[in-house]
């Protein structure tokens, strides 16, 4: 009897994130799946191809699905090195410190919190408005005569230090909780066997926040796989298509200006979210491996 | 808690969540069953205002169908029009959409046209400036009734002018060559003499002025071809010599500021060149040839939207006198910039004290509108202004991003 109780309270519970979850991922992920293999422009009935929409995206170098394909996975890669090293590094760097607890140290942890706190667009709107030539600030400052959003590596430099900037408080809030919880005694004892800084850093908090490390490497790596708002609104995919993101184009071939190719942009998308799979796999795997 | 009140709390809770999901989509006003005409557009700012203030203009003659104007942005007003017109439900009366976008539509089965409602009405080809007619055709059927004209113009400032190019105003026409002479006598002071804030206005008008066609002997869009490379030549001639405002520069401050000799711009920033503190007029577009006048511009169309529910006979007149009515009343719409499309406007006074009204006053000038309605320009259009900077600054090959920018065009229209 306490066990059908359970149940029911657990249904009761779970219920509502089970509907949500069914309708707004699980259905549109598996027609999502089944949509990369038809022929569709989003309104009429869709056209089973098989294969052909896969075949033509990785295999043929006359279709520009398959140019978008190259070019947009190469830049996703290209922006997710970047970042994603930098998004773990620096807010552990500043978690530490702020652990030390400096003068001031709530007020800048607040600080460094903030942006990720502002939606992309608001983001890279200011951005824009700072790297402008006309009006931003910054290029005085620098004496830069140059427009950074449109000439390379300068684009690369501004999106990665703008996405490090924005999203360093999510990982930092997770860092700082994960180190308040490394105990005082495994610190305060390797300090008295003459431990200096890095290596209690090293050898006694690295290990005991490897879980939560780990955790927000492979959430930060799906995340800066799925970049889209940053390039969009503050190069625009250029130069010359350099900073355009997969992303970009399967939002365009859906529901871009003309026709949409949604059968296209679903089998891209397909096979972006294969290769984040692919590359959480093999997070997962050397992970383990060290642990 | 007996079993039933467990259950029925469950139950409760999902319907909650699910009646809360249903209310977050959003309704759409229906106009079949009211005496009213659901009228979508993708105005905006001060566009938006001013149709505003002439549809409430029409309301107020007590028509029998009144007018309800809905305005959203360009990419909701696309997206929602996509999906309204497949379903065939919920949709508007008539939308106002570009000239451009009439052939896209059509093609999409959105379209009705408006055919034998217009028989005996005032609603006739010679009462609208014949390209602007023109555009609003597809498949030899009328789908568009015209709207206001809106051109890709050249603002120029009168001083600097005067001191670096007299005399290239005298004709009203203002040669490349012309744009050349002034850079170079203005660039030792720190200013330009042309500027490319909108790359597709600026290539199409160019590309058709030395001798372009759009479409190539197997009637398919065609642009890779020696008139596009031509254009971006003359493009990355004043960039490298230092007579186009940079890339990433605010064209308009620059021209404001005194920095800029012509511009071409929108005749619908009319607004900002009128905070000018200098003297300046409007013109045609630069041209290549000034014996060969190529100018431009689009004409908005009203179409009717492809409904399930059948709209009755009497609610087609009501519309039709709609349009009749506006053949004498865009004088609102036309303040911010944009020209009018119907004859009738012509010899408004107000109108014709208006800077833009150069455009139609003229019999040669007005012979040179171009409104472009070729099938998949758009899709280069587009593309254009993704790359054309890559060009001009010599980031990229002119040819080979020509080559795919044809491909892309060609793919898309599969």
């Amino acid at each position: 009897m306490k066990k059908k109780h359970q149940g029911l309270w657990s249904l009761l519970f779970l219920g509502p994130h089970m509907i949500l979850f069914i309708l707004f991922f699980l259905i549109p992920a598996v027609f999502g799946i089944y949509i990369a293999f038809t022929d569709w422009d989003l309104f009429g009935t869709p056209q089973w191809v098989g294969f052909n929409n896969f075949k033509e995206i990785l295999f043929d170098s006359k279709s520009i699905y398959h140019t978008q394909f190259m070019n947009g996975t190469r830049n996703t890669i290209l922006f997710v090195i970047f970042t994603v090293p930098l998004c773990v590094i620096v807010p552990l760097v500043i978690a530490t410190m702020i652990q030390a607890k400096p003068k001031l140290y709530k007020l800048f942890q607040s600080l460094f919190y903030l942006p990720t706190l502002f939606a992309v667009s608001a983001v890279m709107l200011v951005w824009s408005f700072l790297l402008s030539l006309s009006y931003g600030p910054l290029p005085k400052w620098f004496g830069l005569k140059i427009n950074i959003t449109s000439t390379q590596p300068w684009a690369w430099v501004a999106l990665v230090l703008i996405t490090v900037w924005w999203c360093v408080g999510q990982n930092l809030i997770i860092y700082v909780a994960a180190l308040n919880g490394v105990p005082v005694e495994q610190v305060e004892a390797a300090r008295i066997d003459g431990a200096g800084n890095f290596t209690i850093f090293m050898k006694i908090l690295m290990p005991n926040i490897r879980f939560p490390l780990f955790f927000t490497l492979v959430t930060t790596t799906i995340a800066q796989f799925n970049v889209y708002g940053q390039p969009l609104m503050l190069t625009n995919g250029g130069p010359n298509n350099s900073t355009r993101v997969l992303m970009m184009d399967i939002q365009n071939n859906a529901f871009g200006a003309g026709i949409p190719t949604a059968g296209m942009a679903s089998a891209m998308a397909v096979l972006l979210g294969l290769l984040i799979m692919l590359v959480s796999v093999v997070q997962f795997v050397v992970m383990r491996r060290q642990d | 808690m007996n079993k039933f009140a467990k259950f029925a709390t469950i139950l409760i809770a999902g319907a909650l969540t699910v009646g809360s999901l249903a209310g977050c989509g959003t309704s759409t006003a229906k106009s079949e069953s009211s005496n009213e005409i659901l009228l979508w557009g993708q105005q905006t700012g001060p566009d938006a205002e001013n149709a505003k203030k002439t549809f409430d203009a029409y309301n107020a003659t007590n028509p029998k169908y009144k007018v309800k104007f809905v305005t959203m942005k360009k990419d909701t007003f696309n997206a929602k029009l996509a999906t309204a017109g497949r379903s065939g439900k919920d949709v508007p009366d008539l939308a106002i959409v570009a000239s451009e976008e009439v052939p896209s539509w059509h093609s999409q089965n959105l379209l009705v046209d408006w055919g034998s409602s217009l028989d005996g009405s005032k609603v006739t080809a010679d009462a609208y400036i014949p390209s602007a007619w023109e555009a609003g055709q597809a498949d030899g059927k009328q789908y568009g009734i015209p709207s206001i004209i809106g051109s890709w113009i050249m603002y120029y400032n009168k001083d600097l002018v005067d001191k670096y190019v007299p005399g290239a105003l005298d004709d009203n026409i203002v040669t490349f060559d012309e744009i050349e002479k002034a850079g170079a006598a203005a660039k030792a002071d720190g200013v330009y003499s042309y500027a490319n804030s909108w790359g597709f206005q600026n290539y199409d008008n160019l590309y058709l002025q030395m001798g372009g066609k759009w479409l190539g002997s197997n009637g398919k869009i065609s642009v890779n071809n020696d008139t596009s490379k031509k254009v971006f030549e003359e493009f990355q001639k004043l960039y490298k010599n230092g007579w186009m405002v940079p890339n990433g520069e605010d064209v308009t401050k620059t021209f404001l500021n005194g920095k800029l000799v012509f511009m071409p711009e929108g005749s619908w920033s009319l607004a900002n060149i009128k905070k000018a503190s200098f003297n300046w007029g409007e013109t045609v577009v630069p041209q290549w040839d000034a014996k060969h006048l190529v100018q431009c511009s689009g004409a908005d169309q009203f179409v009717i939207i492809r409904s399930k529910a059948a709209r009755s006979e009497e609610k087609m007149k009501g519309m039709v006198d709609f349009m009749s009515w506006m053949q004498n009343n865009q004088l609102e719409m036309v303040r911010s910039g944009a020209n009018p499309s119907s004859v009738a406007m012509l010899d408004n006074e107000e109108y014709t004290k208006m800077p833009q009204s150069f455009l139609l006053k003229d019999e040669n000038i007005r012979k040179a509108i171009n409104i472009i309605t070729t099938p998949g320009l758009s899709y280069v259009n587009s593309e254009i202004d993704n790359r054309n900077w890559d060009m001009i600054e010599g980031k990229a090959d002119i040819a080979q991003t020509m080559d795919e920018i044809q491909q892309v065009a060609e793919q898309k229209m599969k």
